[in-house]
């Protein structure tokens, strides 16, 4: 049975993974305005709540790393003469650290040791102030900083009630251990906005006699009290809250709740914003059946008027899910901009150690993208970058005259459904492995990378579906089953003549634009499971995939479709060609597959071997 | 509904030619096996995906699982979706009994003589008007990571 800590490690990591976001362009924002006071805060806002978040999910260490950013960013809070792109530099270095470690954490009581090194170091080198915020809180006091506010706002506009919880403290029990147990069940009943001690704190609870928690929850206090017991929190008094606000914080929360509704707007997790958009693909799916309906009305009852009519609300339906899906997608969307952090470190490091200084252009910094995509954008970008500015700072080529800087430019644009970022510069190709790792990796979120001769010396393109939420998938049906591939694997399709049929070491190919392409049933490539022995397949669907195209055999093609892909959360169900499933109009199930495990099949059919199963997750080897 | 706490309320259901029991607060859902997406490279037990309400569901055939053969997908076929550890899971099973009243005492370990992938997978049996109920253990037969203990080629559709 899944540890209570382990699920709180998965909540944290997701929380993490936002917040490290708002940090980033936080210190993007402190970078390029020196001396405002608004991004300073944004930033020490975030790291207060990585540190909360860490105490809460018993990861002492992170929230130790979290509190020594702040540290470290607090002289901004006060003085305007930091040396702000140095101290930028130096948290952007640790918050990828951080990052990095923080990946490698696989449970909370697991502490890699990179994370123990940056603790060390920055014990060293980062003195210990005070607490930046109100969090000294007087005992059973529960103080609420502005982030909690803003959520209370948001919790109560989903109409839920606050309570104040206050659990007595055992003695008996390890404190930490003991908290973040009754933690994590409060969380099974309610959203925990706040607790007193605070999150990083925790190890006081035994002094203080008790842990006192503010509850949201739809539940009124006897029902609460009620569905504590059931989660195993014995003895707990709850009384509804009531917030005791000083005349400054009260003006503060009118001030935020007027942000609101301004330029600021609310902040909705990813996650409910994921809850939205598959409820916009559920609309769809109804507004798939009622076509179906009218289909079979027409068909099997000769009614066609009614069919006709049945139509109008059809189609109406489906133009509303269309504006909602627009709507909830502009939600989740960011500029490109919070993603180049790395890459424009990445560009100064070169500088450092190479012969000469690098400069990196910026373009279309505003172009959106699905915030679930911005991370993996910015890993792919920062290692992109970093390629061509080891390899510009040390040549001679795209030398500017004045400066002897050498120019990396950074694209980024909207194409039809995809992000397309070219990086081009004075840079030689980098190593072949290198770039087919990062292939591997972006293919595995429907991405792609490619390199070019340029004039200015190389140039990458690298692709990226707009959003995760929604795919746009090629359908084909090989026996009875239909089968996806997002369209932005597919190169094109083709209808095969047996005469047009070439032979490549005893197996099926095609000569394609003066190219040799090998094709493959669909039904061997899923080891039989197609239900088909390709014989009957007669249309090719030509994936782009590294290191090379591949053609593969379907009965029939079925057409392109918008899906919502659904998670394959099932371990028998996992399969490296498997991406996930998408749940078509009347109701059936089709997998969605991954263009570069099908040509590893491919592969190892061809070498008549079965082939070792790649990677699931993560980033293949030698990418970072 | 049991009533008493020395009482069982079980679901009985057909795998094989072995009558099987599941308590009821075990069950989520029943549902028909129909529109099965068959799962490729997946073992010969997972039969495939429903959509159920929306989730993408595996379905396993008991009996291929214990060794037992495998289901016909009649038209008496049922999918029984339990939940484990918040995963849902659907079991193939080739009929579904009624709810049957049990008293706690009536479910024993499996006699020392029973062998197979079967009896090492079962949590007790209970005698029930002259039939044995075999009373499967989900944490075993749901432990994905052992080796496969089907001995059918694979299945039938």
């Amino acid at each position: 049975m899944p540890d209570e800590n382990d699920e709180l490690l998965q909540i944290f990591k997701h929380e993490a993974s936002e917040l490290f976001l708002r940090l980033d362009a936080a210190l993007l924002d402190v970078e390029e305005q020196p001396g405002a006071r608004g991004p300073v805060d944004e930033f020490m806002r975030a790291a207060h709540t990585l540190k909360g978040a860490a105490g809460i999910a018993g990861l002492g260490l992170v929230s130790e790393v979290a509190h020594a950013v702040e540290q470290m960013v607090a002289p901004l809070c006060e003085r305007t003469d930091v040396a702000e792109p140095e101290l930028c530099d130096r948290v952007g270095r640790t918050l990828e650290r951080l990052r990095d470690a923080l990946g490698r954490v696989a449970r909370c009581d697991h502490v890699p040791p990179e994370l123990t090194e940056l603790a060390a170091e920055l014990a060293q080198a980062v003195p210990t102030g005070p607490e930046t915020t109100t969090r000294a809180a007087p005992r059973a006091e529960l103080v609420l900083g502005e982030y909690d506010r803003v959520r209370m706002n948001v919790l109560r506009a989903r109409g839920q009630v606050f309570h104040r919880v206050a659990l007595p403290a055992t003695a008996a029990d390890e404190p930490v251990a003991w908290a973040t147990r009754q933690i994590a069940r409060l969380r099974k009943v309610g959203t925990v906005v706040a607790t007193t001690p605070g999150a990083s704190e925790l190890e006081r609870v035994v002094a203080e006699g008790e842990l006192v928690a503010l509850v949201a929850s739809a539940a009124d206090a006897t029902k609460l009290a009620a569905e504590l017991e059931q989660s195993g929190i014995a003895g707990a008094a709850v009384t509804p809250f009531v917030e005791k606000q000083s005349a400054s914080a009260s003006a503060r929360q009118v001030a935020l709740q007027s942000l609101e509704g301004s330029e600021q707007g609310v902040r909705v997790e990813l996650g409910t914003l994921g809850e939205l958009l598959r409820l916009v693909g559920e609309l769809r799916l109804a507004r798939d059946r009622f076509g179906l309906l009218g289909e079979r009305l027409a068909r099997e009852l000769g009614d066609r008027e009614t069919a006709a009519e049945l139509e109008v609300p059809a189609t109406r339906l489906g133009e509303l899910a269309v504006e909602l899906e627009e709507a909830v997608l502009g939600a989740r969307r960011v500029p490109v901009a919070r993603a180049l952090r790395g890459a424009q470190r990445a560009a100064r490091d070169a500088a450092r150690g190479g012969a000469r200084t690098v400069r990196l252009e910026v373009r279309g910094g505003q172009t959106a993208i699905d915030r679930a995509l911005a991370e993996p954008l910015e890993r792919a970008l920062t290692a992109l970058v970093r390629a061509f500015a080891a390899s510009a700072a040390a040549s001679d080529a795209g030398r500017d005259a004045e400066t002897s800087a050498a120019t990396l430019t950074l694209e980024a644009r909207r194409h039809d459904r995809e992000l397309r970022v070219h990086v081009s510069g004075p840079a030689h190709e980098p190593a072949p492995e290198f770039v087919r790792a990062w292939q591997q990796t972006l293919a595995q979120i429907g991405g792609r990378l490619e390199l070019a001769p340029h004039a200015a010396g190389l140039v990458a393109e690298l692709s990226l579906p707009l959003t995760t939420a929604i795919t746009r998938v090629l359908l084909a049906r090989v026996g009875a089953e239909l089968y996806a591939w997002p369209v932005e694997a597919v190169k094109e399709t083709l209808v095969v003549r047996p005469a047009s049929l070439q032979s490549i070491e005893g197996r099926p190919g095609l000569v394609l634009g003066g190219e040799l392409l090998g094709l493959v049933p669909l039904s061997e490539l899923l080891g039989g499971a197609a239900g088909a022995d390709g014989r009957a397949a007669r249309h090719v669907v030509v994936l782009h995939a590294a290191p090379s195209a591949l053609g593969v055999l379907v009965d029939e093609l079925v057409g392109v479709r918008d899906v919502v892909a659904r998670p394959l959360g099932a371990r028998v169900l996992c399969h490296p060609v498997l991406a996930g499933a998408a749940i078509l109009g009347d109701g059936s199930v089709a997998f969605v597959l991954r263009a570069a495990a099908l040509v590893e099949q491919a592969i190892g059919l061809a070498q008549g071997a079965r082939p070792a199963e790649p990677a699931r997750v993560g980033a293949p080897a030698g990418a970072p | 509904m049991s009533g008493r706490a020395d009482e069982l309320e079980v679901i009985t259901f057909r795998v094989g030619a072995e009558e099987y029991a599941l308590p009821a607060r075990e069950l989520c859902e029943l549902v028909r096996a129909t529109r099965l997406t068959r799962v490729p490279h997946a073992p010969a037990y997972v039969r495939g995906v429903i959509n159920l309400h929306g989730e993408v569901t595996a379905v396993l055939d008991l009996a291929t699982r214990l060794g037992l053969g495998s289901t016909e997908l009649g038209p008496e076929a049922r999918v029984l979706v339990v939940d484990r550890h918040g995963e849902r899971v659907g079991l193939l099973a080739a009929s579904v009994g009624k709810l049957t009243h049990l008293c706690r005492d009536d479910v024993r370990p499996p006699p020392p003589v029973a062998a197979g992938a079967a009896a090492a997978s079962l949590d007790g049996v209970a005698v029930v008007e002259g039939r044995v109920l075999h009373f499967p253990n989900l944490d075993r037969i749901l432990a994905f990571d052992g080796p496969d203990q089907a001995t059918d080629p694979g299945p039938r559709r």
